[in-house]
């Protein structure tokens, strides 16, 4: 068993007395992309900072790439890239001298890799800050933390302001660092991207750590619709007594219904009508997401 | 330029350097162009002067003549300018830390692998190389001044007249500096280091009028500076050493303070 690369125990950060995150204890391993999914206001930002050591902890332990990030801080951040969420750089230096001035505090930045990078994501670093768009400093921001080809990459949702076509290249780019075995932490609200690129999901609600799961088991927590096509009206009553079904309404012949986790006890109390139809709807990972959102999940 | 903290930091503050440099430069220049009138009506300025009352002569560093280089430089310009300065000081000390952390560009720094005393100390050096830097162009140019009107104070003493006001502005960055790297948000730091400026002139000026006052006169920071005269008597190492240790000790606050805070734009 391997270090795990991110490491949290019982994090809690509170901000005077307003809540940051409250227990939050997780783990990444090495080579996983890792989504860390919650509204605004979650805590999200928080947990990242915290990792970077930018805030420190009201209680709780981090570690990364198993080195204390607080007292190992410059060991740590030698082997890990960063994007913050609200991307700020100097905006009176070109793309290139932000870049330049970062490889000088790294020390082990090739030019080729900035070269490979920004050719990737077609960016403009002859240019002032000042004068990009918010898309295009994104594009400096991603070249500044993937350049040293770190071992873990922190992401605080990194495709916001991308045009699609750059998104493309970006999830390109996270895929090929995770078949380097490199691992990926990133924070998003966008489900597509999550469902596409991560092996788990964190979810975050409340400043609480509600769910760690795989993509596939998120799905299975999911709460999908079924409709039952009957040869006759029934009554639903029976029905909404079957375990994990969380809804039940009745249109004529055919009953909708909700249900959540395993299908089968409902297929055995369906089976004992003449059941002429069976219409299933693709797990959404919204819905499941959702559902730890409002408190219902699992 | 961009290769370390401490020159980006510097490369910031090139226009500022120059700016502030070239505008205490000019006023020294033009104001020692006028020395020699003053000097030929040296009995008709000294009677105006011994008509002032104390805390007026306070406030122009309690000169005895304006027929002398001292008088007259003290009394219209070394006395107040550190004053002048500290608006310098005090913004830039406090730009370089608060300003770069509400603009959100520290978090970038800080995600590289520098320590953060590194970043503070890189950061410090640069704003003392800055206002040594206008201390000295202020030094060359009254130089340059004393040149002109034919003045018989030794270069070296007019260098060493620009650079006295090093240690003095650089306490007040110094403390605006620490408080900025201590405290969130500008308001503390800047206003603290400004009281203490301004405070501290006040005083001075203020001290000859009460006996109860007269005691602090030698508490303040800036009595360690207006009590020694470049031009003049002399400078006044110990004084000098106290504001350099002040300094130090304050930027010693800074160092650990930074060190413990959160990073929060």
């Amino acid at each position: 068993m391997t270090t795990p690369v991110i490491q949290t125990e019982g994090l809690t950060k509170y901000y005077g007395r307003s809540r940051g995150i409250i227990e939050v204890s997780l783990q990444v391993e090495q080579g996983e992309i890792f989504g860390f999914l919650g509204p605004n206001g979650a805590g999200k930002t928080t947990t990242i900072r915290l990792l970077l050591d930018l805030i420190r902890p009201t209680r709780g332990h981090v570690r990364l790439l198993g080195l204390n990030p607080q007292r190992d801080g410059v060991a740590v951040r030698q082997r890990v890239g960063y994007l913050p969420g609200e991307l700020a750089l100097y905006p009176d230096l070109t793309g290139q001298q932000v870049l330049e001035y970062a490889a000088r505090l790294r020390k082990n930045v090739s030019q080729d890799e900035i070269a490979r990078l920004a050719a990737r994501l077609e960016a403009d670093l002859r240019r002032p800050i000042r004068t990009l768009s918010h898309g295009n400093r994104q594009k400096i921001g991603i070249i500044m933390a993937m350049m040293h080809r770190p071992e873990l990459l922190i992401l605080d949702e990194p495709t916001t302001g991308l045009d699609p076509l750059v998104q493309q290249v970006l999830y390109e780019l996270l895929e090929e660092v995770r078949r380097e075995g490199r691992t990926v932490f990133f924070s998003s609200h966008i489900l597509p991207e999550v469902e596409r690129l991560c092996d788990r999901v964190g979810i975050l609600r409340e400043g609480r750590l509600v769910a760690v799961e795989t993509v596939s088991g998120l799905k299975g927590v999911a709460v999908r619709r079924i409709d039952l096509v009957l040869d006759g009206p029934v009554d639903p009553q029976p029905f909404r007594a079957v375990p994990g079904v969380r809804e039940v309404t009745a249109a004529g012949s055919t009953l909708h219904i909700a249900v959540q986790g395993s299908m089968d006890p409902l297929i055995k109390a369906a089976a004992q009508h003449t059941v002429l139809n069976i219409v299933t709807y693709e797990p959404n990972l919204e819905e499941a997401f959702l559902a730890f959102y409002r408190g219902d999940g699992r | 330029m961009l290769r370390s903290v401490f020159l980006k930091t510097l490369y910031d503050q090139r226009k500022a350097i120059l700016g502030w440099g070239l505008g205490l430069s000019s006023l020294a220049y033009l104001t020692l162009l006028f020395y020699p009138s003053v000097q030929r009506a040296g009995e008709f300025y000294d009677q105006m002067l011994r008509s002032f009352p104390p805390e007026a002569l306070a406030f122009l560093g309690n000169i005895r003549s304006f027929a002398t280089m001292d008088g007259y430089m003290t009394g219209s310009l070394l006395s107040y300018l550190p004053l002048v300065l500290a608006i310098y000081a005090i913004g830039a000390a406090v730009g370089l830390i608060t300003g770069e952390i509400e603009s959100g560009t520290m978090d970038v720094l800080l995600a590289h692998p520098i320590p953060r005393w590194q970043v503070v100390l890189e950061k410090y050096s640069a704003l003392f190389a800055a206002l040594a830097a206008i201390c000295l162009i202020f030094g060359l140019s009254m130089l340059a001044g004393g040149l002109t009107i034919g003045s018989d104070v030794p270069p070296g003493k007019w260098l060493l007249a620009g650079l006295h006001l090093l240690p003095l502005t650089l306490f007040y960055g110094t403390v605006a500096f620490a408080l900025a790297c201590a405290i969130r948000g500008r308001t503390a730091a800047v206003s603290t280091a400004t009281a203490l400026a301004v405070g501290g002139y006040i005083l001075n000026g203020l001290a000859p009028l009460s006996e109860r006052l007269q005691p602090l006169e030698k508490w303040t920071v800036y009595y360690w500076y207006i009590a020694g005269r470049p031009l003049g008597d002399g400078i006044i190492p110990e004084h000098i050493a106290i504001l350099l240790g002040g300094s130090l000790l304050f930027l010693l606050v800074g160092l650990v303070a930074f060190g413990r805070r959160d990073i929060v734009p």
